[in-house]
């Protein structure tokens, strides 16, 4: 992965301050970090657990490009560390972190905000709620429109599904 | 020719909640793919009515999304990925 940045799908628990270490630079002024935690309610139901399903290696891609993104619109000295878990979270754990080191804060906290715009209606993550009513239900979400499609481009595709244009 | 379909999210609830088999035409692509998926969950649960649901759903490689004129070749593995809402 590019050292700017470094993503991460994964079950495992987030750690905001072993994230926070790795953006260590002595060129910035500024460290800049969003927790996106579960919330115990939704449109009025009680909500006690998420469940979070990804499809692990897009979402890594996806998330990759953002940061990518970024980078070109704040500039080389950026450092992005961003990280969504998967897997069932109770009320009140870590489901996302953005952590952005930049020069100033300005930057720090624009791209902070796109990274995190853009992983809700790009990246390939799903959440399912679970209500203390004892039902559960998959959100609705953001239709994945023409964000990095790929056509035809080279040969059909392969039983590994990797897809046209790959090296 | 066989493709494999991947599921995700809402799409867990169906078959084995991991991945459907299809048969397709060979001169099929994913409108045809597409179509045979809505088939083959109404096969399998003939109370299935989310139509609009795949309608409103991409297909993917492990590297991109998949524009519909996209070739699949016999055995090859796609997922399908209603709409997201990570966060």
């Amino acid at each position: 992965m590019d050292e700017f940045a470094h993503v991460r799908v994964a079950p495992e628990p987030l750690d905001a301050v072993e994230v926070l270490g790795r953006l260590s630079d002595a060129t910035h002024g500024a460290q800049l970090l969003f927790v996106g935690v579960v919330r115990n309610d939704n449109l009025g139901r009680k909500v006690v657990a998420v469940s979070y399903d990804a499809f692990g290696p897009l979402a890594e891609r996806t998330l990759r490009d953002i940061c990518l993104e970024a980078r070109t619109r704040w500039g080389e000295a950026l450092r992005l560390e961003v990280a969504h878990r998967t897997g069932r979270l109770l009320v009140g754990e870590a489901s996302v972190i953005v952590a952005v080191g930049s020069g100033h804060r300005s930057e720090a906290y624009e791209a902070s905000r796109y990274v995190l715009e853009q992983l809700k209606v790009r990246v390939p993550i799903w959440k399912k709620e679970h209500y203390e009513s004892g039902d559960s239900e998959w959100l609705r979400g953001h239709e994945l429109g023409a964000h990095g499609r790929v056509g035809i481009g080279g040969g059909p595709l392969d039983a590994n599904g990797t897809g046209q244009g790959e090296p | 020719m066989r493709v494999t379909v991947r599921l995700f999210g809402s799409f867990r609830k169906y078959g084995d909640g991991s991945r459907l088999e299809l048969d397709l035409p060979t001169a099929g692509g994913l409108p045809a793919l597409r179509g045979a998926l809505v088939s083959k969950l109404k096969a399998l649960h003939p109370e299935f009515a989310e139509d609009q649901l795949v309608g409103e759903s991409v297909f993917a490689t492990e590297a991109a999304v998949l524009d519909d004129w996209a070739v699949l070749s016999d055995g090859a593995s796609v997922a399908i990925l209603p709409p997201v809402c990570g966060g």
